[in-house]
């Protein structure tokens, strides 16, 4: 019902900008406007034993460069629509409509939009591809990369402001649904989110910015191994602890905190994130965070950002080994629940464990209004027994890389 | 000839003291601004911090229309550093945080300050920013200085 109702509103998005458009083709309408952005990333990093969010030893310019488009039409000064598309040169990421969305203002301190949205969770996860807005070449991808966010859904947002003489402060909530796949180790896991909401506060006084955000989502995983082996289990008695364990859906609660002081002279920031499945067998609890400060030479930037991610999941129960130690092996049952304890270990053995601390040092060079060149350098540095975010591991590899991208930005 | 010559260098330290004085003053005159708005608005003066909050897309900015001068124009500068307090490419890159995600859109931008006068006096929620030395002409208010 809910897809079919954003069907509608998407179709009527659409028309209203064509027929905007139309009217821009014909007239000098001031009220479309066509904006862009887009960034040029050049990547590497110094090991042939992984590769790292699409990079490898290879210079790659596919990765992260990509083209933006953005179409906004003001049909009254109450409503109006925009649509936001994005050219992808990597292969592994679709080029789409990123936003979709219808904007009603009722009143001067009320937003309302309605359509396909970015999801608002961190600082910037809303511009993530206009690079431009802010100092790295990319965020840190322990926060802005971990792997089972949910980039864009489909629904109704709501921000309401409130300024003081001395502060402005804005109310956002919204809700709405998701569906996706998450690549990884040449694995496609399609995964859907029945209900995605979520709360975000900012407050802004003098040079400081807070935001502080809540989110939640019902996460249903495809994982068939999941639900055969779920099967097996059950088959061979009563294990309600493991069968639940090996559910492959959850609720997700997402926290968040962040904060920023900007000056003529140097900026500092730091943000924290805790991503908190309530079910962490299949998706685990990440804590994360990052600190970055940077000093202004005018027109160029040196930055410096520590960041951080701890992963980790819960353990199977162990009633199966239980069950296993009071039961004679002659019983028909035993082999099978044996073989189910190994595929419980199997699984648990080749979870993703995504713990990585990094150091950034970059620069900035804002060339002229609009345009910048950025060169960061990234020490990765994960446990050699963990998977670390890299990907396609290689034995020998130690966990540990220089990450090198430099990128020009742009918006006009 | 004593008297003359320490009569002549109280003089010259007299003229450099008078001149190290009034450099100051003038470079600081150049680095002042006044906002304005039409006199029909019900407003009669903004914070500091308003006025940053209108020009940089705050609740307060559906409000009024911002009206700016090009990314050139020295008082634009001056503007940025004294009320802003950021530059102009910290600006630009806040600004494409909130235009593309839809939360406001950029200040009007024209090309000099008779032109944002004029508007201010047409439209009755516009606010710009002009050199303290501006001579106003009937129709517009100061709201803010600095």
């Amino acid at each position: 019902m809910v897809t079919k109702y954003m069907y509608v509103v998407k179709a009527f998005i659409i028309c209203s900008l064509g027929a905007s458009a139309s009217v821009f083709a014909s007239d000098t309408a001031d009220n479309f406007h066509v904006s862009s952005f887009g960034r040029i990333v050049a990547g590497t990093i110094d090991t042939d034993k992984t590769n790292f969010h699409g990079y490898d030893d290879d210079i790659s310019l596919k990765t992260n460069s990509l083209l933006g488009i953005q179409l906004n039409a003001e049909a009254t000064d109450y409503l109006s629509f925009t649509a936001q598309g994005v050219f992808r040169t990597n292969e592994d990421k679709d080029s789409e409509l990123d936003w979709l969305y219808a904007t009603i203002q009722p009143k001067n301190n009320l937003t309302l939009k309605v359509g396909k949205l970015r999801t608002p969770f961190f600082m910037h996860s809303d511009v993530i591809d206009v690079g431009y807005a802010y100092h790295w070449a990319s965020p840190p991808e322990q926060m802005y990369g971990a792997f089972f966010l949910f980039p864009t859904f489909e629904g109704i947002d709501a921000t309401w402001g409130y300024s003081g003489e001395n502060y402005d402060s804005s109310f956002e909530a919204y809700v709405g649904q998701h569906s996706g796949e998450i690549k990884r180790s040449n694995r496609i896991t399609d995964y859907n989110v029945d209900v995605l909401s979520g709360f975000i506060t900012t407050l802004r006084k003098e040079n400081f910015e807070f935001r502080a955000s809540f989110h939640q989502g019902d996460v249903s995983l495809d994982i068939p191994e999941l639900n055969l082996l779920s099967g097996a289990i059950q088959s061979f008695g009563s294990f309600p602890s493991t069968v639940d364990a090996l559910a492959p859906d959850s609720k997700v609660n997402v926290y968040q905190f962040g904060v920023r002081y900007d000056n003529l002279d140097y900026f500092a920031g730091l943000e924290w994130v805790t991503i908190d499945p309530e079910l962490k067998t299949s998706m685990p609890k990440i804590d994360t965070f990052y600190v970055t400060g940077g000093y202004i030479f005018n027109p160029v930037t040196i930055h410096l950002t520590y960041a951080e991610s701890k992963v980790k999941y819960s353990d199977f129960p162990s009633e199966l080994n239980q069950a296993l130690a009071g039961m004679s092996p002659s019983d028909p049952r035993y082999t099978g629940l044996l073989q189910s304890t190994y595929g419980l270990n199997f699984i648990s053995a080749s979870r993703n464990v995504d713990s990585l601390k990094s150091w950034t040092l970059g620069a900035r060079w804002d060339i002229r209004p609009k345009l910048a060149v950025k060169a960061d350098v990234t020490l990765l540095d994960g446990a050699e027994n963990e998977t670390a975010m890299f990907d396609s591991i290689k034995d020998g590899f130690n966990r540990e890389a220089m990450f090198y991208q430099v990128a020009v930005e742009w918006v006009f | 000839m004593i008297t003359t010559v320490l009569t002549n260098t109280t003089t010259a330290i007299f003229l450099l003291a008078v001149t190290l004085l009034i450099a100051p003053l003038a470079v600081a005159d150049d680095n002042r601004v006044k906002v304005i708005a039409n006199s029909n608005t019900n407003l009669s003066s903004l914070s500091s911090s308003e006025v940053r909050q209108i020009y940089m897309g705050g609740t307060l900015s559906r409000r009024f229309q911002a009206v700016t001068l090009p990314v050139e124009h020295p008082l634009r500068k001056t503007f940025n550093v004294s009320v802003i307090g950021l530059t102009e490419n910290r600006i630009q890159s806040y600004w494409a945080q909130l235009l593309f995600t839809g939360r406001s859109t950029p200040p009007k931008e024209l090309s000099s300050i008779a032109d944002a006068i004029n508007f201010v006096i047409k439209e009755p929620a516009a606010i710009a920013y002009v050199s303290s030395d501006t001579l106003l002409p009937e129709g517009v208010i100061v709201v803010f200085e600095r």
